[in-house]
């Protein structure tokens, strides 16, 4: 046990805080009352200290300082209709100053905002009476305005200039009399109601009264709600006869919201009450424009204000707010307060506070315990810029529990290693590293600014983007790939005989016919794969494998560190039946696969080239083995299927024997196949009932007739076998099968015999507090647990393997992709270049398909590419990584903090 | 004159090609139509205060504390830029203004027949201001006053006008011939005086002819839309024709004119009502409603001071309301919604006024809900 807590000593010092949540301790404060509000206010300073809600269960308005909290929230809520004045005059109000040393109390605050409110209220209220008087004296200029128009058109004609004195319309024609019979109405009203208003108008007189409208072309302010706002209004005019009809019209446009205004009867009056309104007009101007300047000069002060006493009011909330989680002991004038400091920290808490304890010249300093407690501490991973990113994308399906192994540690290299194989083409892979450089690089620039979502969650991924992009670059560096070309950075292909016949004819088959002129390729993959007719087979061979390996191996990595896990938690048993069974199970089978792909990558299969002698049947003299290749996939399935069986296309062990004479075919009736005698006796063990089974047999040669002499000769076999790699994969087979019920059923049982010995200890245990009791211990829950993990992880084992498949489909897709879109897009215009012709149509084409190309890399490989090979990644690491050992139920330690607050405040504005 | 023989039109029900939920194919269609808008219903219910909520509201020793416990349910932060202290007007105004964006908002995205059903529930909130300005005007109260004091729900455009009517007449002929009630008023027309007892009667001749109306929107529209609502308007029905006869008991209204104002749908009808059609005092008026199960209690224990008649009406509503929503591919939850939240604004000035008033030991008389 020595060496994992070895490793993790040695992992601790590469991967630093990433590695596992820092230790928390639980501490107490005991301070005298009166100091309350100081000491709570540096801890927000210091933001070291996450506090525990020591009044839980108690409703929020019977905490002690529900009613400061309450004025806070008032205080706010002036603060709010301040900023809304203030975006209505169009002034900025200044930012908070956090930084700020001379920061107001928040009672002075109280005082001067309520002032404030005050003060900007009569001016907004006088402000507001002026602006209707304003507007009351324009709309009564319009109606007489536009009432003097409506006579001109009408009624005017009947009249001379001489009648100016006498009533506008007189009517004589009805004998006579001095005062009119018809009276009028003029007004104005919102236009959208006019309709209405002249219909009601029209159906209570009964059709008695003329109604008259006519839209104003200015806006004008409708007094009628508590905001006055600029709307459409209509003029109107009713004419109508009798006081008992004008009162029940002039009721009506009321309810209707219009504004009635006197006309007068006579043009004269006309005359002097337009020079009236006019020059009250001017006056009541004059008084508007004064009192718009002095409820600006108002504002513009409060604006500078502003931001230090919402500060203010925020920082003294969210202290309050603090306060009522502590636990006041009234007998004894203190207050309590618990909350959870990261261990390393704890010493700098305990100077600070009493420093500042001293600076305040408080009679007794703070008293600092720390607290034995089964408590669960919350989980602090503390990250920087680069962490950050890859620390989110793991919260993101879990924050880690306390003191386990932090995913995200891994997350920084594995999962832009997994994204590259996907993405993996090194000229996308440049483009994209350099965009995330890009992000980086404007890193000092918009380092805390507000970013809108979208660039603001691209900008939290730079080093994502950059490190993804690396990644990228270079496994198509190995995949030797550039927008999905061969790249020639290590020379041309090493393998020599193809100029004649040009690139596309090749096969692998035909590759024999060339020669490896040299050493291999340096780095990757040699550049004639790209043009051989049998690449996509290649690289699909090629691809899977890989995909294999590596998923194999990052699953291998998340078991082992569900071992440092349990060490970390002095889990004995789960070491002994869960790592160990899981281990065995898991590395039996696809730890086992993983070296059977190297095996065979590793050996030469090939036949020497001499032909005469391959013919002959005479063993191969140089080269490789000569034997047919196992398929790994049958190799898995057989190992399952028919473990006791033979192994006839063996990878490794390999025994072959050989034999001479006629096959005894006696049986075949009963048994179904030819007995071979000499190959029995050749063959020491095994071979019995295998070298009878006659299909995997090599027959060398036939039986023929000697040409010399005549005779017949018998026929020659052979037989391949491995009897070492039988017994190892027997081997395998029952160890995996053994593993199976011990991890299903070891742990439920060793928990049933713990609890069955001490039913008197859960007395002791109910000291502690309930949230830590956890559920009572249930042998049926126990197993549950215990079959759902096991059947999660059997299963998962095959399925999760499986699911890494998708590094090589992606891969795959990726580069098919990229090579349509040249194929397509830019070799039509290329090869209408090597045509040959004028340059002109050689150079159009080339260009637009040049844009046309550049356009779909960027939005379809770099983009949408991108995300899914994204997205497939994150899948990889929270599915099929993370569930080896990752319970991610932890809670984010979240300090008490005015730095995140203004953080908070900035991102609300 | 000649208008008072005006048949009642069923609005709207023609111009439909094909109501919802007639037949069991229109359930897969249901949901192109009305899914978004019953995902948001059932959304909105899910924000009917529970009685945890109530627990926690009925402890809260002032209004500021229960805007406190009310902000942390789906009611937010609605009242935070109130000034406290907080009255229990604008704890009504502010509760009521929440339902009817939410009820607006439903309005807008709705359509037929569900648009022209949503119409239906405002008509009652329009015979109910209508009713409240003519009352208020003859009391000779401003019409600012009684403006604001009517619900946003019924409020239409000429409402102001009601002030100046002197007669019904009038009043029909200035403001509710434009308005959807104006067929339900053909009755009235022969009132002539706008006093009390009239406009009592205006009330419930509106109110009948309007269930009657809606009752036949339903029944149209058909499903479980039908079952669903018929049982509630029916219960409404009810409640009208019981309190109608209870509340005339004392008065000169003749039977004849009494007779007039039962809504002819609800369970009552017609041999209860034909009941209380003859019953003189309170004792007739319980035998009549004896034989009707649903209703047996009412009155014997309706004058006990626990639970007044309206009170246990509201239970029986509430308690069918809520029914509404273990069905699905109908219409009744919109009103039924409509009518719990109600309750539910109801109940939390209830708790304020309880609380405002220091009548603690009254507190826990609201209708629970969920």
């Amino acid at each position: 046990l020595a060496s994992p807590s070895c490793a993790t000593a040695l992992c601790l010092a590469v991967m630093g805080d990433l590695w596992r949540s820092k230790k928390m301790s639980l501490v107490q404060l005991v301070v005298q009352n009166g100091a309350a509000h100081a000491v709570v206010s540096k801890l927000g300073e210091l933001g070291m200290m996450q506090l525990r809600d020591l009044n839980a269960g108690q409703s929020f308005f019977k905490r002690s300082f529900v009613d400061e909290v309450r004025e806070c929230d008032d205080l706010q809520r002036i603060l709010r209709s301040v900023e809304e004045q203030l975006v209505e005059a169009g002034i900025a109000p200044s930012s908070s100053g956090a930084t700020d040393p001379s920061l107001p109390s928040l009672d002075t605050v109280d005082a001067k905002l309520r002032a404030a409110e005050v003060e900007v209220e009569t001016l907004k209220a006088s402000q507001s009476l002026f602006e209707r008087n304003n507007n009351a004296l324009d709309e009564q200029s319009i109606v007489l305005e536009m009432g003097k128009k409506f006579y001109k058109t009408g009624a005017a004609p009947a009249l001379s200039e001489s009648d100016m004195a006498t009533s506008l319309l007189s009517l004589t024609e009805f004998g006579g009399q001095a005062s009119s019979m018809l009276s009028v109405l003029a007004g104005v009203i919102k236009t959208e109601s006019v309709a209405a208003l002249e219909r009601v108008v029209f159906r209570a007189t009964r059709g008695n009264a003329v109604f008259q409208q006519k839209t104003v072309k200015t806006k004008l302010l409708d007094t009628s709600g508590k905001v006055p706002e600029l709307v459409q209004k209509t003029f109107f005019m009713v004419f109508f006869s009798g006081a008992v009809l004008g009162d029940k019209v002039s009721k009506i446009a009321t309810y209707f919201g219009a504004t009635l205004y006197k006309y007068p009867s006579t043009a004269l009056d006309h005359a002097a009450m337009t020079y009236e309104v006019h020059k009250r007009k001017a006056e009541s101007a004059q008084v508007l424009e004064q009192s718009t300047a002095i409820l600006r000069g108002a504002l513009t002060s409060l604006a500078a204000a502003y931001g230090p006493w919402s500060y203010v009011v925020a920082r003294e909330k969210m202290v309050y707010d603090a306060l009522n989680k502590c636990e006041f002991d009234l007998k004894r004038a203190v207050f309590i307060a618990e909350g959870w400091v990261a261990t390393d920290e704890y010493e700098a808490l305990v100077t600070s506070l009493q420093s500042a304890a001293v600076a305040q010249g408080l009679d007794t300093r703070p008293i600092i315990n720390l607290i034995q407690s089964k408590l669960t501490p919350p989980t602090y991973v503390p990250t920087n810029a680069f962490t950050s990113g890859f620390q989110a994308l793991v919260n993101t399906y879990g924050t880690p529990r306390y003191r386990e192994v932090n995913p995200g540690a891994f997350c920084c290299i594995l999962f832009p290693y997994l994204f590259g194989i996907m993405f993996g083409d090194f000229g996308h892979g440049l483009l994209f590293a350099g965009f995330g450089y890009w992000l980086i690089s404007k890193e000092k620039e918009w380092e805390g600014k507000d970013l809108g979502d979208m660039l603001e969650m691209v900008y939290g991924g730079r080093y994502i983007c950059f490190l993804n992009g690396l990644f990228g670059a270079f496994v198509g560096l190995l995949y030797n790939e550039a927008f999905a070309f061969p790249m020639g950075f290590f020379g041309t292909s090493r393998w020599e005989g193809f100029e004649e016949e040009g690139l596309s004819g090749m096969t692998c088959e035909h590759l024999e016919r060339c020669e490896l002129s040299g050493p291999i390729y340096p780095v990757g993959i040699d550049p004639i794969w790209h043009v051989t007719e049998n690449k996509i087979t290649f690289f699909n061979s090629l691809k899977m494998k890989i995909s294999i390996v590596v998923g194999v191996l990052q699953m291998s990595l998340g078991i082992y560190l569900s071992l440092l896990n349990h060490l970390e938690y002095k889990d004995v048993k789960k070491v002994l039946f869960q790592f160990i069974p899981e281990v065995t199970f898991f590395g039996g089978i696809f730890g086992y696969l993983v070296l059977t792909i190297f095996m065979k990558w590793s050996t030469d299969w090939s036949c020497p080239l001499d032909h005469a002698a391959a013919e002959a049947g005479l063993p191969a003299a140089e080269g490789g083995i000569c034997q047919p290749a196992p398929s790994l996939l049958t190799l898995l399935i057989n190992m399952f299927m028919s473990p006791t069986a033979d192994i006839t296309v063996p990878l490794y062990g390999i025994e072959c024997f050989g034999g001479a004479g006629n096959p005894d075919c006696a049986g075949v009736a009963e048994a179904g196949y030819c007995v071979y005698p000499a190959l029995a006796a050749a063959c020491p063990v095994s071979c019995g009932a295998p070298v009878a089974a006659g299909d995997f047999v090599d027959l060398l040669r036939a039986a023929t007739v000697d040409e010399h002499t005549g005779a017949m000769l018998s026929s020659e076999y052979k037989i391949c076998i491995s009897p070492l790699q039988s017994y190892i994969q027997l081997k395998l087979l029952l160890a995996a099968f053994v593993a199976v019920p011990i991890l299903l059923l070891a742990i439920p049982l060793i928990e049933i015999y713990q609890h069955s010995g001490n039913k008197y200890d859960n007395l002791d245990e109910d000291d502690h507090e309930a949230e830590d009791d956890g559920h009572a211990f249930s042998a049926g829950d126990a197993f549950i647990h215990q079959g759902i993990h096991t059947i999660e992880f059997v299963l998962g084992g095959i399925s999760n393997t499986a699911s890494y498949l998708r590094l090589w489909a992606l891969s795959l897709a990726h580069k098919q992709l990229s090579m349509v879109f040249w194929e397509m897009v830019m070799l039509p215009p290329l090869q209408s270049c090597r045509a040959g012709g004028s340059s002109w149509r050689c150079a159009v084409p080339l260009f637009f398909g040049f844009a046309v190309w550049v356009v779909l890399t960027t939005a379809i490989i770099c983009c949408m590419e991108m995300l899914s090979a994204f997205l497939h990644a994150l899948r990889l690491h929270w599915v099929e990584f993370q569930n080896k050992f990752y319970k991610g139920d932890g809670k984010k330690f979240v300090p008490f903090s005015f730095q995140t607050m203004v953080e908070n405040m900035d991102d609300e504005e | 004159k000649n208008l008072c023989a005006q048949r009642l039109p069923t609005r709207g029900v023609e111009t439909q090609a094909a109501p919802c939920c007639g037949f069991p194919a229109a359930m897969m269609t249901y949901n192109i139509d009305v899914g978004y808008l019953e995902g948001l219903l059932r959304g909105y219910r899910a924000g009917i205060l529970n009685s945890t909520d109530y627990a926690n509201l009925t402890q809260c020793e002032t209004i500021d504390d229960m805007k406190m416990h009310l902000s942390s349910t789906d009611y937010g932060n609605f009242l935070q830029n109130e000034p406290s202290p907080i009255s229990t007007t604008t704890l009504a105004q502010k509760t009521t203004e929440k339902l009817v964006e939410e009820f607006n908002f439903l309005r807008m995205q709705a359509v037929e027949p569900l648009a022209t059903f949503l119409d239906y529930i405002t008509y009652g909130y329009m015979i109910d201001n209508i009713i409240l300005v003519l009352t208020g005007t003859s009391h000779n109260r401003s019409s600012e006053e009684l403006l604001e004091k009517c619900h946003p729900l019924g409020l239409f455009d000429s409402m102001a006008t009601l002030c100046v009517t002197q007669s019904t007449s009038e009043l029909y002929r200035t403001v509710l011939v434009d308005t959807p009630l104006g067929p339900y008023f053909g009755d009235c027309i022969s009132l002539e005086d706008l006093d009390e007892v009239n406009i009592e009667i205006i009330r419930n001749t509106l109110y009948k002819a309007y269930l009657e109306d809606f009752h036949a929107f339903c029944m149209k529209v058909g499903g479980e839309t039908a079952e669903v609502m018929g049982d509630i308007l029916k219960l409404e029905a009810d409640r009208r024709a019981i309190n109608i006869t209870v509340n005339s008991l004392d008065t000169d209204l003749d039977l004849k004119s009494r007779e007039k104002l039962y809504p002819t749908i609800g369970l009552l009808y017609p041999e209860g009502t034909s009941r209380l059609i003859k019953a003189t005092d309170l004792d007739a008026v319980r035998s009549a409603i004896d034989a009707f199960p649903d209703y047996r209690g009412l009155l014997s224990e309706g004058y006990d001071d626990d639970k007044t008649i309206e009170d246990q009406f509201f239970e029986l509503e509430v308690n069918l309301n809520r029914l509404a929503f273990e069905q699905q591919f109908h219409y009744g939850m919109y009103y039924a919604f409509v009518k719990l939240k109600e309750q539910e604004i109801r109940n939390i000035v209830w708790i304020g006024e309880c609380i405002s008033q220091d009548q603690r030991g009254r507190i826990n008389q609201y209708v629970p809900i969920f």
